[in-house]
């Protein structure tokens, strides 16, 4: 085959281009920190990795969302907490204002401890966390229980996404947490006054049975909370450690490991200059340089 | 002499064009002169040059035209479908996918909190980032498509300036060539046979070459250049598509290789996949998003309120005398997000899903009164003529017509009773577990979906650029094959300029010893 100058020529440009054209995308690899700069350079890599980013996008959701339905919940659990506290203090005072040795004026003035342990309980039912009434259902601005111990709020129970198909409620309405037998705390502890006041031993002995019962459904909605937290907590252990893993695999996919693509440039360097200084001789000669 | 010195002549023109692109080395071919019979026998006369020729192949060059047409398509191809692919480039976080989830996410925020001010407000303002991120790509593929279009004038443009260039050469040739014995007019036809390359980059073009040495050239069914004749391309615009014609032909379907072919071909590919599959995934998530937000409450208490302005129907008449008074939708839960054609026959009307290629709906065409086909009515008014045609689409305007129609945060609907307001999040809950649903007419959800856009966009851009190396690298070849041929070797031709030199001295000093011989005889 007759091989012309031009042959040479192009041939070397071309070979110098693909190694100009190689250099940059080793350099914009290096740059970025990505092994793909666009889809079409790896397709299935590429598709993955939007599959990776999207669910640890839609996994720091859920952990925000439990991250919000963790407080809420605690703090309902610190209120119903505080509740429990009231109604055993409501439960020694009745026992106490049983005991056949006292007379009137010594339970009045238990009555009085019950007045106020009655608008302790009422202003726990109407706890508002971040601006909201925790304990009516939906009704969120409307104060659970009005000062005639009537519910305000309905049965509603607030989910949040915690996962693809997990959903939690965040919520206990004061129907379920301030009731028991359809008469709430609040109207339990007036009634046990007002036995205390009128002196009524057989009332008196009703009250402790509702104040047992109440005790009961308190301990019910904290076992409740205690076990959504549990769940939220199992939850976002789960979701951080899927975390971890979609990160650590979303890099593999699609970040560039340095010391390989460092040498990877230094090789596509040191064939260059072979190019150049190659074509520099070659191109250079011809027989008309021997012609004198 | 005289030849030695015609030869140096060739060889100094070969020289003086090495760097010509398309030129073609030449090379004396020499003869023994016709003997002379003396004393009985015969003695040479000597050398004469029986030909100039060019060292030329043309099944190399009709190689080389062809491996130019399709050089030129996978150029095309590539440039649209790369720049194309870097709307879509997901590695870089431009895109949809981060905007879609943005959005959904927000419900969930709200969904959280549903009478917090601050979370909707947020979402308000990730939904009119999603909004404008679908016009921004939208834009982007809309520009691309400028652009093709306006290459591809331009390009036809090109071809008649070449075509015309190609019949003066015609003509010129035919001129110096007449009677000739061999291919004079070398030059000429390396300047021609270069237009001819430019030409097939641009084109699918078939050529032949007449006695005369004129070449007649076809693109499509019909002649582009014959012999000195031209005919020119004109654009003529086709459902407002630049299409190619050739006298009144529409060649547009036959062209299916160099830059043209490949631009055609790219510009159907961006309308189909990049273009139409965005709007339908904008289109059904307004659909879906307004289904649901009009079923629930917002916190004022109304409800039945679109969140996104209301998908509209776009219609394009491709009828006679017949006009659309009204294109709506008119149960949105019912729409497909298909497109649709309707065609009148003998005074009925067919509506046929383009898609599935189902008939939608058909019946008696009256004027005037609705047609109503899978959640669409169309008014058509006037008299319809045999294969009149409506053309249907809920996707064409569905980007243009992107806009979330909610301004005020309490409007924003995450109640699914008003009796249950404030704290109910029911609505929102729906609106957020949308995301991982899947939608009929997308057949997945909106993420795979819009995956599925990106990855195929992905493959045929990696396609493209893989038959662009390859045309590039054969191209390569045939060009270095033409080059081993017919180039110009600066080595070889040194080595004949000593040749031709040494004869030429030789020659002299055969003068010379003529000369000397003649003095003996004169100083006799």
């Amino acid at each position: 085959m007759r091989v012309t100058q031009f042959m040479i020529y192009n041939q070397t440009v071309r070979s110098i281009q693909r190694n100009l054209g190689e250099m940059s995308v080793l350099h914009s690899r290096l740059s970025s920190g990505k092994k793909i700069d666009k889809p079409s350079d790896d397709i299935m890599s590429a598709v993955r990795a939007m599959d990776y980013r999207l669910s640890i996008n839609s996994n720091d959701q859920y952990r925000r969302n439990i991250n919000e339905a963790v407080s809420h919940l605690r703090f309902t659990e610190d209120v119903m907490s505080s509740v429990s506290e009231a109604i055993i203090r409501l439960k020694e005072l009745a026992i106490q204002g049983s005991d056949g040795a006292l007379n009137a004026e010594n339970r009045a003035s238990i009555a009085k401890e019950t007045a106020r342990l009655t608008e302790h309980l009422l202003s726990l039912s109407n706890s508002k966390f971040r601006d909201r009434y925790i304990f009516s259902g939906f009704r969120t601005d409307m104060p659970s229980f009005s000062h005639d111990f009537s519910y305000n709020g309905d049965s509603g129970m607030m989910n949040v996404m915690i996962d693809r198909d997990a959903a939690i409620s965040v919520n206990i309405a004061g129907s379920t947490a301030f009731q028991y037998n359809g008469e709430s705390f609040m109207k339990i502890a007036d009634d046990l006054r007002n036995a205390l006041m009128n002196n009524d031993i057989a009332t008196l002995q009703t009250s402790i049975g509702s104040i047992d019962g109440a005790l009961g459904s308190i301990n019910a909605a904290l076992a409740d909370i205690g076990a959504r937290l549990n769940r939220l907590d199992d939850q976002i252990n789960r979701l951080e450690s899927a975390d971890v893993n979609l990160k650590s695999v979303l890099s593999s996919t699609e970040d560039a490991d340095f010391v390989e693509t460092a040498s990877d440039i230094s090789k596509a360097e040191f064939v260059l200059q072979a190019l150049r200084q190659t074509a520099s001789r070659t191109l250079s000669q011809s027989l008309f340089d021997f012609l004198r | 002499m005289f030849v030695s010195q015609a030869a140096l002549g060739i060889t100094s023109h070969n020289i003086a064009n090495v760097n010509t692109p398309g030129f073609t080395r030449r090379g004396v071919a020499l003869e023994t002169a016709n003997p002379a019979a003396i004393y009985g026998g015969f003695l040479g006369s000597g050398v004469r040059i029986s030909a100039v020729k060019r060292h030329y192949d043309t099944f190399i060059q009709s190689q080389l035209l062809g491996q130019h047409q399709n050089y030129g398509r996978s150029f095309a191809l590539n440039q649209a479908l790369s720049h194309i692919e870097q709307v879509f480039n997901e590695m870089k976080d431009i895109g949809l996918s981060r905007t879609v989830i943005d959005y959904f996410n927000s419900w969930q925020e709200i969904a959280a909190y549903p009478e917090g001010q601050p979370q909707r407000i947020v979402m308000l303002q990730k939904a009119n980032v999603l909004v404008q991120s679908a016009r921004h790509m939208e834009m982007n593929i809309t520009k691309t498509l400028k652009n093709i279009e306006e290459s591809i004038s331009n390009i036809a443009d090109r071809i008649n300036v070449i075509s015309s260039e190609i019949a003066r050469l015609n003509e010129n040739i035919v001129q110096i060539e007449a009677g000739q014995q061999y291919e004079k007019a070398g030059d000429l036809r390396d300047q021609r046979d270069l237009l001819l390359k430019e030409l097939s980059e641009y084109i699918n073009i078939s050529y032949f070459e007449d006695k005369s040495g004129a070449i007649t050239i076809q693109a499509g069914t019909r002649n582009l250049v014959y012999g000195v004749n031209v005919n020119n391309l004109t654009i003529k615009t086709v459902d407002g598509k630049n299409n190619i014609f050739l006298g009144d032909a529409n060649i547009t379907p036959y062209i299916n290789r160099g830059q043209l072919g490949g631009l055609f071909d790219v510009r159907n590919n961006i309308e189909s996949v990049a273009l139409k599959s965005l709007r339908k995934l904008i289109a059904s998530l307004i659909k879906e998003t307004n289904l649901i937000h009009r079923l629930g409450y917002s916190l004022d208490a109304s409800t039945g309120n679109n969140f996104f302005d209301p998908i509209q129907i776009s219609a394009s008449d491709y009828s006679s005398g017949a006009d659309m008074t009204s294109a709506t939708v008119s149960d949105l839960s019912a729409l497909t997000l298909d497109e649709y054609d309707i065609i009148f026959n003998s005074g009925n009307y067919n509506v046929r899903n383009i898609r599935t290629g189902a008939v939608a709906a058909s019946g008696v065409y009256s004027s005037g009164s609705p047609i109503t086909f899978d959640g669409i009515s169309i008014v058509i008014t006037g008299a319809v003529s045999d294969n009149d045609r409506f053309f249907i689409s809920p996707l064409t305007d569905a980007i243009k017509n992107f806009r979330v129609e909610i301004s005020d945060p309490l409007k924003i609907a995450a109640a699914s009773s008003n009796l249950t307001l404030p704290g109910d999040n029911g609505n929102a809950l729906r609106m957020a577990e949308l995301s991982t649903k899947s939608i009929a007419g997308l057949d997945s959800n909106f993420n795979v979906f819009y995956r599925g856009i990106v990855s195929r966009l992905g493959t045929m851009s990696r396609a493209s650029s893989d038959s662009l190396r390859f045309d590039e690298n054969l191209l390569n070849e045939l060009n270095n094959r033409r080059e081993a041929l017919s180039g110009v070797s600066l080595d070889e031709e040194a080595a004949n300029l000593i040749k031709f030199q040494r004869s030429f001295e030789a020659g002299a000093r055969m003068i010379k010893v003529t000369d000397e011989l003649l003095q003996t005889i004169l100083n006799l």
